[in-house]
């Protein structure tokens, strides 16, 4: 009987430790998701190419960043020089070197591209994490460029989002995003995000080079490469604040 | 006795029927008087406007720009242009030049994104172009080498700024990316046309071309010709400017020049309009002409016993069409006359203080201002004059026929 019990015990016990593997849910992928994504601290250096139909332009940057909330990106190449975009006390602002005064993007203005590329400034300020703004659903598993993946649904709970729907492709093992895509209200494929590669730093595993393409431009796409990222870094001492954006 | 005295003596017979004719026709001529001459006024509107702030009376761009132009696509610029303005000023036929940069921006006020239109100018040379300081209604007008402007007043109110207070906008730049800078508003304007007292601000060239990257180049040259040779101008230039001024900058494109009469939207809708108008007058003049018939009829029913008399006393039918013909001649000369008179007394004052259309242009996209001002056309008014004259006359020749039918016999028996 001892025996008997054991054997039930140890069975349940690995059935229990196995059971993630098979039986996650959609809120526990999401949740691993974003913990690959949000740092205590990092510092990204990178460069974004803005592709349309006249051409490619091609701007670089370096990033800071401190959790889910808070960045400070300042843009490093020759035509913006200088310019800034900071999320701080969950309001957005840019800055600009002829400009004497910030500028706080609010609403509607939020859903201005960044440089006239595909990702908006919206697109830029979801720190609250997407449980607050989503309900989600796991729709099952699918093969993304070779790996396989979770296929989640995202549904808007309020109307203060940028996306009513979004599908989530996550990598089944690494739990980073391969790909995503975000719809309107009426069902309509607003952007496609790929995740053409990733990588690894200090345990998190990241998109280092993806691209989004907006469904409602035509010959439109935009390319974001992380050249270098460090991540658990001392930052310098309020650098999230209105004063370091004027600086 | 001569029939235009008899004629004369009829009219004088029934007084009331007779004004009442004379006021019909003078009521359509004064009201057609008045229309063209508002006609005239907005033809003469919407040329300054679109001259001044829009197209100029010849406007010189980079042909991609035009193609593209709903994607604002600010790197399609003209490169190089004061070689282009030289060769311009060495051109008799060109009376002024202002090179602009058309500066699309955005300014922000809480959740509100409004959106506003920069008209860069080089300021000195704008003086020859246009009268800029008939537009500052406080403050001034602002100078070269400075972060300056000049807003359209309700611009200014919807930004929430006076005289001394400053505004940031963002905009794109000639590479494509975006930047946002401060001006002091040093003077507000009314700009006569309302959407761009909404939108528009002027600010120097030299200032604008930094904040938008734009080196040596503008978005665009305006010229101003003689007024009547700017078709035959832009398409001289386009046969012999554009292909001494070809290089990469270009993008692809080239140096077009466009007449404002091929831009202008305005001036597109008043070629139709002058059409519509013709016909609405001719309507007004047959709506009289009904009047006319209708008194002419009721005269000779009235006066059937006289037509008997006149008949038998050897007058022929067409004597008979002649007589009432010349009736209807004298009471549509008087009507005519009365009428474009009164036309032209009522359109000179307005023609100084101007008919304030306000709301009703609001939201009016095209180059017509909120006040306008009638212009009276001297072949126009006298047009007026003949054209109610002929319906007045023609309008008789019905009941005079009629008239002229007549058996003496019937008639006498009434």
């Amino acid at each position: 009987m001892k025996k008997l019990s054991f054997l039930a015990g140890t069975f349940a016990l690995l059935w229990i430790g196995a059971a993630p593997v098979f039986a996650l849910s959609a809120d526990e992928i999401i949740e691993r998701m974003e913990r690959n994504q949000t740092h205590p601290t990092s510092i990204i250096e990178g460069e974004l190419v803005v592709s349309d139909r006249f051409g490619d332009r091609r701007s670089t940057f370096i990033s800071h960043t401190e959790g889910a909330s808070r960045f400070l990106v300042e843009f490093t190449s020759r035509d913006e020089r200088g310019q800034k975009i900071l999320r701080h006390d969950g309001s957005l602002y840019l800055y600009y070197p002829d400009a004497r005064e910030t500028i706080r993007l609010q609403g509607a203005a939020l859903r201005d591209s960044l440089l006239g590329s595909d990702i908006s400034y919206e697109d830029m300020t979801g720190g609250r994490g997407l449980a607050d703004d989503y309900r989600f659903t796991l729709l099952g598993e699918e093969r993304v460029e070779g790996r396989q993946a979770y296929k989640v649904e995202l549904e808007a709970r309020s109307t203060n989002v940028p996306y009513a729907k979004q599908i989530l492709w996550v990598d089944a093992e690494r739990f980073v995003m391969l790909r995503g895509e975000q719809f309107a209200r009426n069902g309509r494929k607003l952007k496609v995000t790929e995740v053409l590669e990733t990588t690894e730093t200090d345990g998190y595993i990241f998109p280092s080079h993806l691209r989004v393409t907006d469904q409602t431009r035509r010959s439109s796409g935009t390319e974001m490469k992380i050249t270098s990222s460090q991540i658990d870094v001392e930052l310098p001492r309020g650098i999230f604040s209105l004063e370091e954006l004027t600086w | 006795m001569k029939l235009w005295n008899i004629a004369l003596r009829n009219i004088f017979r029934n007084g009331r029927r007779s004004v009442l004719s004379v006021l019909a026709v003078a009521v359509a001529a004064m009201s057609i008087t008045l229309l063209f001459a508002l006609v005239e006024g907005i033809k003469e509107d919407v040329r300054h406007n679109a001259w001044n702030y829009e197209s100029g009376e010849v406007r010189l761009r980079n042909s991609q720009f035009d193609r593209y132009e709903y994607l604002n696509p600010v790197h399609y610029v003209l490169p190089n242009y004061e070689a282009v303005l030289q060769e311009l000023e060495s051109m008799p036929e060109v009376a002024a030049l202002s090179p602009r940069i058309n500066v699309n921006a955005a300014a922000f006020r809480g959740e509100r994104r409004i959106l506003a239109r920069g008209i860069a100018v080089d300021l000195e040379r704008e003086r020859s172009y246009q009268d800029l300081d008939a537009l500052v209604v406080s403050g001034r007008l602002p100078e070269s080498g400075r972060a300056e402007a000049l807003l359209g007043s309700r611009l200014a109110r919807e930004l929430g700024v006076e005289v001394g207070d400053s505004a940031t906008f963002l905009t794109q730049t000639r590479v494509r990316g975006s930047n946002a800078f401060t001006v002091d508003v040093v003077g507000l304007a009314s700009f006569p046309v309302a959407l761009l007292d909404r939108a528009a601000f002027i600010m120097p060239l030299d200032v604008a071309a930094g904040y938008l990257r734009m080196g040596d180049a503008v978005s665009e040259i305006l010229i101003k010709a003689d007024g009547r040779s700017g078709d035959a101008l832009a398409e001289r230039l386009n046969a012999e400017l554009a292909p001494r001024h070809d290089s990469e900058q270009y993008l692809g494109g080239q140096l077009q020049a466009s007449s404002w009469t091929e831009l202008s939207a305005g001036y597109r809708f008043l070629r139709i309009a002058d059409v519509v108008y013709s016909v609405i007058a001719l309507f007004f003049f047959l709506l009289a002409g009904t009047v006319i018939i209708n008194t002419t009829m009721m005269t000779v029913h009235e006066r059937t016993q006289e037509i008997g008399t006149l008949g038998s006393m050897g007058m022929r039918g067409r004597e008979l069409v002649r007589l009432f013909f010349t009736e209807a001649a004298y009471l549509g000369f008087a009507g005519s006359l009365f009428g474009v008179l009164l036309g032209v007394a009522v359109a000179v004052p307005l023609g100084r203080v101007g008919i304030d259309f306000g709301a009703a242009m609001e939201m009016v996209e095209m180059d017509i201002s909120t006040v306008l001002y009638p212009v009276l056309n001297f072949r126009s008014t006298v047009w007026v004059f003949l054209y109610s004259f002929v319906v007045a006359v023609l309008a008789s020749f019905p009941p005079a026929v009629r008239a002229a039918r007549l058996r003496p016999v019937d008639a006498l028996r009434g």
